[in-house]
């Protein structure tokens, strides 16, 4: 059994069980909030069913494009979910300002491929930051939407 | 010759103003993903009050398109759509940006937009009254249907598993049922987290489903995010005029599709821009380019999606229903204005309703000088910047962009957790497009069944009642006919291969 031929018996097998608690749900709810969430995971158990009997059956690849993906840096991008997992967290208490810049500043880094240049990076770094200022006060003053100030406030 | 003064009402210098600076700043706002057109309709609404009546209305409606119109930008640059209107254009577009064509594809967009723009309002000004009447024979279950038939045509457009794509349009519906019940109010699958109960919000849920992937694979790889601009530089206009004048009949026929589609209320821009891909796509004889940068792709969407708001204005002045928010918010303007809508709206408050009309039409016209001119520039830009400068900034939007919506913090989490859900998805080949779909179109596809299914009950024939009708039946056949005809191409093109095969031996 080949790369792909595992990761869609997986899918397959999330999406029955997601169809079964999405069924198992349904069972606490009046007809008329059931009904729909009721044909929707028999349709979703029922098409995952048939993923499976045909990757079983066929002898074909089953997606033409995933077979050959190109060799990806993953640690970049555990750090780059990381980073933005932190930034929300810290988006209340540092205020929207302050958290958006150091994330920006740490983005940047995870996502610089080439040799760091000092010059090139304050601009970056001075760029963004006028940039989140800029939107942040679009948004307060021009589209009224309250922000966080967090510990600027 | 009284129409001729409405006109002349329209392009008044204020007007002019009016419609340009709307424009610009619709596109501007459309082009960020998590501003939308409802927010900057609504926002600027009550600036509008102190103008006079006519000129505010063609301000709404200029920024109402142009913010259609530029959600094409981040679906072409970015491969994420700054409106779910744009979901479709994101398919050929970013492949075209890819190759080093984004400024030939937005100026394509910009053209096919302003085409779109100008027969749906054409097809306002002429048959208004008449065509509003079809949006009254369409009931719940045709409604069900029609929200079927773009999710199962979005599935058939998953080329090499439609199986895949129909899974992944289920989970998008799964999720829309996230919260209080569309119809019944019950509490769904939010497991007893309070900020879940308002459900997953749609835009939010569409920039993380777009951007975090497209984050990711750019932090992953070391592979330049867009080619540079080709040799030939500037808007490519020449190039654009023919592409756009080979593919005209795609083009009138999405411009008519796109407006019918938008007289439908609640259909919109996503379903409009789907059926016309999908149709561009069956009637084309190179059908295997469409989905890796084919102009008919991004002719035929964006030329439907900008229809839509000429047509989503006939039953909003005609019949006062109005088909999607903005034309909510604009029917709410008209009634603060003192505007009663209905049948006789043309005739009674005629200066005001075909000024508007006429306003519309300007700013459409207007878009493809301001397009152009925003499109060259965020082509150049985007694809200069450095992968240190772009990561950032785009998480810097889709993170400001989902807390803008509700002002919630929870929007944005729910946001990055279904994008680094679709990364997961795409990694596991399941396309991931129609989740998006899904997600749009579940509540329509949910009051549609449940209430066919509440009056088949009633009438002692369910079933029935979601097979009663032409429409629901030709529905139903096209749905058929789009899930069917990968299958039957393929057996067709096998049964050519193996009697050729034949003549040769």
């Amino acid at each position: 059994m080949n790369d792909l031929k595992i990761k869609t018996a997986f899918g397959s097998i999330f999406f029955i069980s997601l169809g079964a608690i999405v069924w198992w749900q349904s069972l606490n709810l009046s007809v008329m909030g059931a009904v729909f969430p009721r044909v929707v995971s028999i349709t979703m158990m029922l098409t995952s069913v048939l993923i499976i009997l045909r990757m079983l059956l066929s002898k074909a690849p089953l997606w033409s494009e995933a077979t050959r993906e190109k060799p990806k840096n993953i640690w970049r991008g555990i750090l780059l979910v990381m980073t933005i997992g932190i930034w929300l967290m810290l988006f209340r208490p540092l205020g929207m300002i302050l958290s958006s810049i150091l994330a920006f500043a740490v983005l940047m880094l995870i996502a610089e491929q080439d040799e760091l240049r000092p010059l090139r990076t304050t601009l970056i770094l001075i760029g963004g930051a006028i940039g989140i200022f800029a939107v942040t006060l679009a948004m307060t003053e021009v589209l009224m939407i309250p922000v966080p100030k967090g510990i600027l406030s | 010759m009284e129409i001729l003064g409405y006109l002349l009402n329209a392009l008044t210098p204020s007007n002019l103003m009016l419609a340009l600076c709307g424009v610009v700043l619709g596109t501007i706002i459309g082009a960020l993903p998590g501003l939308s057109a409802t927010m900057a309709v609504a926002v600027l609404v009550p600036f509008t009050f102190t103008m006079d009546p006519a000129s505010g209305l063609v301000m709404l409606g200029a920024i109402y398109t142009s913010s259609l119109y530029g959600g094409a930008f981040a679906a072409i640059l970015v491969n994420t759509p700054g409106t779910p209107s744009a979901i479709a254009t994101t398919f050929d577009g970013f492949p075209m940006a890819r190759r080093g064509d984004g400024a030939l594809a937005i100026t394509i967009a910009t053209i096919a937009s302003v085409v779109g723009g100008v027969v749906g309002v054409t097809l306002l000004l002429l048959l208004a009254p008449p065509l509003a009447k079809i949006a009254l024979q369409f009931g719940p279950a045709e409604y069900f249907w029609l929200a079927i038939l773009g999710l199962t045509i979005v599935s058939a457009l998953s080329a090499g598993n439609q199986l895949k794509g129909l899974t992944a349009a289920l989970l998008g519906l799964a999720l829309s049922l996230v919260g209080v019940a569309t119809v019944g109010g019950d509490v769904r699958l939010t497991f007893g987290n309070s900020n879940l109960v308002s459900g997953v919000n749609i835009i939010a849920g569409l920039i993380g489903i777009y951007c975090i992937p497209v984050l990711l694979d750019l932090v992953m790889s070391r592979d330049p995010h867009l080619q540079p601009a080709t040799e030939r530089g500037g808007f490519r206009l020449c190039e654009a005029g023919s592409t756009i004048i080979r593919d005209k009949v795609n083009l009138i026929r999405s411009s008519i599709l796109g407006t019918l589609i938008g007289i439908l209320p609640g259909a919109g821009g996503s379903i409009a821009s789907l059926v016309t891909y999908a149709e561009a796509r069956r009637a084309s004889s190179d059908s295997k380019s469409f989905g890796k940068g084919n102009p008919s792709g991004i002719i035929a969407t964006e030329s439907a999606n900008n229809a839509t708001v000429g047509g989503g204005f006939v039953p909003t002045l005609v019949l006062g229903i109005p088909g999607t928010p903005p034309d909510a918010i604009i029917l709410g303007a008209l009634m603060v204005q003192g505007i009663k809508v209905g049948p006789t709206l043309f005739v009674e408050q005629a200066p005001i309703t075909y000024t508007f009309i006429f306003g519309l039409l300007i700013a459409t016209l207007f878009m493809l000088p301001v397009g152009l001119i925003i499109g060259r520039f965020a082509f150049r830009a985007i694809s200069s910047i450095p992968k240190a400068a772009l990561v950032p900034a785009i998480a810097f939007l889709t993170v400001a962009g989902s807390y803008a919506i509700q002002n919630s913090i929870s929007d944005t989490v729910i946001m990055f957790v279904l994008g680094c859900f679709a990364w997961v998805m795409k990694s596991f080949s399941y396309p991931i497009s129609p989740i998006a779909l899904g997600l749009v179109l579940g509540s329509i596809a949910e009051q549609g069944f449940v209430q066919s299914y509440l009056i088949g009950q009633a009438q002692g024939d369910v079933l029935g009642r979601f097979f009663h009708g032409p429409i629901s039946l030709a529905l139903v056949a096209l749905i058929l006919l789009g899930l069917l005809y990968p299958t039957f191409k393929k057996l067709i093109n096998r049964r050519g291969n193996t009697s050729r095969q034949g003549n040769d031996i």
